[in-house]
């Protein structure tokens, strides 16, 4: 079983959209797939339609491995499951908190879905929180959407920082999101990330109504628009995502790298902010 | 796309969940079923596909009778495997199409992509081949039940099936089959079938989809078809009984005989030979109830053909033991020990060469043809053939079991391995009986016999194939030599491993012993006697 997880430190960015594209696609593929919707939003819940609760809340889904299975629910869609939000995940923050190894209880609540699942996907909140520090622990690797302007350099270098400090890090696969090819500045951007060796995945998902959309369908694109170039983009994307994954071992970027890479950012940032040219 | 399956959830245990239909066209058929499904609830109709999809297991049904099914699923663009044991299923498991178009199946469980699927199979089929049971081709309908806000929250699928033995163009059609599938996490399937149930009048049926596709090509779910099933009760006349069972008999010998020749699933040589025995064994111990003329001839015949695929079966076994034998013996002993592997290898397939003519030989022929129509044709044998068969069994059985007891307390520490081998063979007349007629008796008891007996089969079966083993060593090493092909090492290497097996044969001739001891207790004696 392969953990994973969209993550960012900003709201916005696309890590729902990325998590229930993705999942439709591992499914698609014939992995048997979970999403694991850790947002008290429940965005991702939304998208499939499904607005169960959890029975017994947070402190049931720490304590019990049974209570993780019943709270399970089938999508309209072969092999794809979802663990929904619930208005108590709030309360899984301090659930978390007062188990004894905090971090440690996620692999270990994951592991007897080990047997049932190859893909589990999570969608995160956009924070820092008890239980990120959960999901960064147990995830194999973190899909990190990043929309092409200086300040989401920032952002990652900070994601980056903070993982420094998390044992066994989770391999960090960033990627470009909402990217506009008519503004100077994302141009400007993608060239600079595909030389700038900060760990960018290839694919990039495009700015697009169709993804938006998505909000009023409340299905996945392989579903609603299965030949959108975004859909291409999504697919390009999960592709690349499962060549990373092949391997056992977590390849996490060592301290040393983390290092380059975060010098690498802060040039980038001032090189792809000055750089620019205005739009047209 | 992900296209919404049926197969995503199923009904767990005895849920009333599927429903036999009318053809279409009658009154109650799919489509009026769906119309007043689509007043009752909110639904959404699929479009209707194509279904193809092949029922896999082995030849003995070790799939089917370990409570799982393994289907091949063919579609469009893509084909999957799926599992489906003790109301877990997995989701599709796709396959190279590339290999599929070449007619080519995973034919072994090591040969599946890699997951629960390939271990779950793995450890019901192996060593058997995977091969195709029974096809479904027709068509599926499928119309998702849906909550207010349109998310499918139950899912009813009507399928139209023909059902193809494996290979044939003629097919056999399936009444429609309408399921009630659920969806994790949801219970609304029950409303469904309720309404199904109260207001539409169905009568769920018990049969699912591997029962029914089955039957349809002649056999029956969760029974090996290697396994005699003779329709006895203790009045049928003798003769007839034994008659029933030896048919039964010569069936298997039928339905094997195609696969003797597989090299890689030696199970079929196996099964062909046991079948081959126990009629020898049934014309030897029964002979009284059965004309003369019949018996004499047929059994020398039985013999040829048991001798013709002995050796064959015991080289199968060697090499299939080989890894067990050298488990602990460490990497450099098994290297030296190669030659002699591929010279046993070698002669396996020399026998096996030597089974394969005698099945096409028109002496086999001329045996199996004639032995069926023997069968068949009325003779009217002794006066005991109008005795009723649990009278002539029981007398049989107990005659047999005398013989074990008898054999077994001649053995001692000094006895030749000869001796044991006498035992062995007296007990497999024993079982023998026991498994053939057995179904006559009281069952619990019939169960007890085999399970005692059982026991000492094992260890003397274990005991005669250490002895045999270490004697065929012997030889390979004289011929290894005699070719120079093995060096020192090898010749010292053999002599290691057959030191190791006889000193394993030792230690089973003993253990016999004291199961035989076990075995004739008192306590086990209205097992075998009517006293
Ligand atoms: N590639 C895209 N093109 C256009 N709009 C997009 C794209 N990806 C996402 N969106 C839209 O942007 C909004 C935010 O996306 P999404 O919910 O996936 O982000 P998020 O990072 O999960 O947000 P949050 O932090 O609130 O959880 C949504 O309205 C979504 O439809
Ligand atoms: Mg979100």
């Amino acid at each position: 079983m392969k953990i994973l997880a969209t993550y960012n430190i900003k709201g916005g960015v696309g890590k729902t959209a990325t998590a229930v594209n993705l999942a439709a696609l591992s499914a698609e593929g014939g992995y048997r797939t979970l999403v694991w919707d850790l947002d008290p939003q429940g965005a991702a819940s939304f998208y499939f339609r499904i607005r169960a609760k959890v029975k017994g809340g947070a402190a049931g889904i720490v304590k019990g491995r049974r209570a993780l299975d019943g709270a399970i629910r089938g999508t309209d869609y072969a092999g794809l499951d979802l663990l929904p939000a619930d208005f108590r995940y709030r309360h899984l923050d301090i659930a978390l908190a007062d188990a004894r190894h905090p971090e440690r209880r996620r692999a270990r609540l994951l592991e007897p879905l080990a047997d049932s699942n190859d893909h589990v996907i999570h969608d995160c909140a956009p924070s820092i929180s008890r239980v990120s520090e959960s999901v960064f622990e147990a995830a194999d690797a973190l899909l990190v959407p990043t929309i092409p302007t200086p300040l989401s350099l920032r952002t990652l270098g900070q994601l980056l920082k903070h993982l420094r400090d998390v044992p066994n890090t989770p391999t960090v696969l960033p990627f470009l999101c909402m990217v506009d090819r008519r503004k100077a500045l994302h141009r400007q951007f993608c060239r600079w990330a595909e030389q700038a060796s900060v760990g960018f995945l290839a694919a990039a998902i495009p700015y697009s109504s169709t993804v938006e959309r998505m909000g009023l369908r409340r299905r996945p694109l392989t579903e609603d628009a299965p030949r959108s170039p975004a859909t291409t983009a999504y697919r390009a994307l999960w592709e690349e995502t499962l060549q990373r994954l092949v391997g056992e071992a977590r390849l996490g970027p060592s301290r040393q790298e983390v290092k380059a890479m975060l010098r690498r950012l802060e040039r980038g940032e001032d090189l792809v902010g000055e750089a620019a040219p205005a739009d047209d | 796309m992900v296209t919404p399956s049926p197969d995503s959830a199923e009904p767990t245990g005895t849920e009333p969940s599927v429903f036999s239909l009318p053809e279409a066209g009658g009154e109650g058929d799919g489509a009026s079923v769906f119309a007043r499904l689509a007043e009752a609830f909110t639904v959404r109709a699929g479009p209707g596909e194509p279904l193809d999809r092949t029922l896999i297991d082995t030849f003995d049904a070790r799939l089917g009778r370990g409570g799982g099914d393994l289907w091949l699923e063919r579609g469009a663009e893509r084909s999957a495997l799926l599992w489906h044991r003790r109301g877990l299923r997995t989701p599709p498991v796709p396959l190279d199409p590339v290999l599929l178009d070449n007619g080519a199946l995973p034919a072994f469980a090591e040969e599946l992509p890699a997951g629960r699927l390939r271990d779950e199979v793995g450890a019901l089929a192996a060593p058997r081949r995977l091969m195709p049971t029974v096809r479904l081709v027709g068509q599926r309908h499928g119309l998702d039940v849906l909550d207010g806000v349109r998310k499918t929250v139950a899912r009813v699928v009507l399928e139209e099936r023909v059902a193809h033995a494996p290979g044939r163009r003629q097919g056999r059609r399936l009444p429609p089959l309408l399921r009630v599938v659920p969806i994790r996490g949801y219970d609304d399937h029950r409303r469904v079938t309720r309404f199904l149930v109260e207001q539409l009048g169905l009568t769920p049926t018990a049969d699912g989809d591997v029962a029914a596709a089955l039957r349809s090509v002649g056999r029956q779910a969760g029974q090996d078809p290697c396994t005699p099933r003779p329709e006895l009760t203790p009045e049928v006349p003798a003769e007839e009984a034994v008659r029933a069972v030896l048919k039964e008999l010569l069936r298997i010998i039928r339905i094997t005989e195609d696969g003797v020749d597989d090299a890689r699933d030696i199970e079929f040589l196996h099964d062909f030979r046991v079948a081959v025995r126990q009629t020898r064994s049934i014309l030897g111990q029964l002979r009284e109830v059965l004309p003369e003329r019949l018996v004499a001839h047929h059994r020398n015949e039985f013999r040829w053909l048991g001798q013709a695929t002995g050796p064959a079966r015991d080289l199968d076994v060697f090499i299939s033991d080989w890894p067990a034998l050298l488990a602990d013996l460490g990497p450099e002993l098994s290297d030296d020990l190669a030659p002699a592997l591929a010279y046993l290898r070698r002669e396996r397939d020399a026998a096996r060469r030597r089974v394969r003519k005698a099945l096409l030989s028109a002496r086999y022929r001329r045996l199996v043809e004639g032995w069926a129509l023997q069968l068949t044709r009325p003779v009217h044998g002794p006066a005991l053939a109008e005795v009723s068969i649990d009278e002539v069994a029981a007398r049989a059985i107990e005659r047999a079991w005398r013989r074990v007891r008898r054999k077994g307390r001649r053995l001692d520490a000094e006895a030749p391995i000869a001796d044991y081998h006498d035992l062995r063979i007296a007990a497999k007349k024993l079982r023998y009986l026991i498994a053939l007629f057995g179904g006559v008796f009281d069952k619990r008891r019939t169960k007890q016999a085999v399970t005692v007996l059982k026991r000492l089969q094992t260890t003397l079966g274990d005991a005669h194939d250490a002895a045999q083993q270490a004697d065929r060593l012997r030889a390979v090493a004289g011929a290894l030599r005699d070719d120079r092909k093995a060096d020192t090492a090898t010749l010292l290497a053999i002599g290691r491993l057959i030191e190791r097996i006889e000193g394993r044969g030792a230690a089973l001739q003993a253990g016999s012993r004291e199961a035989h001891e076990q075995f004739a207790h008192r306590r086990n004696r209205t097992l075998f006697t009517r006293r």
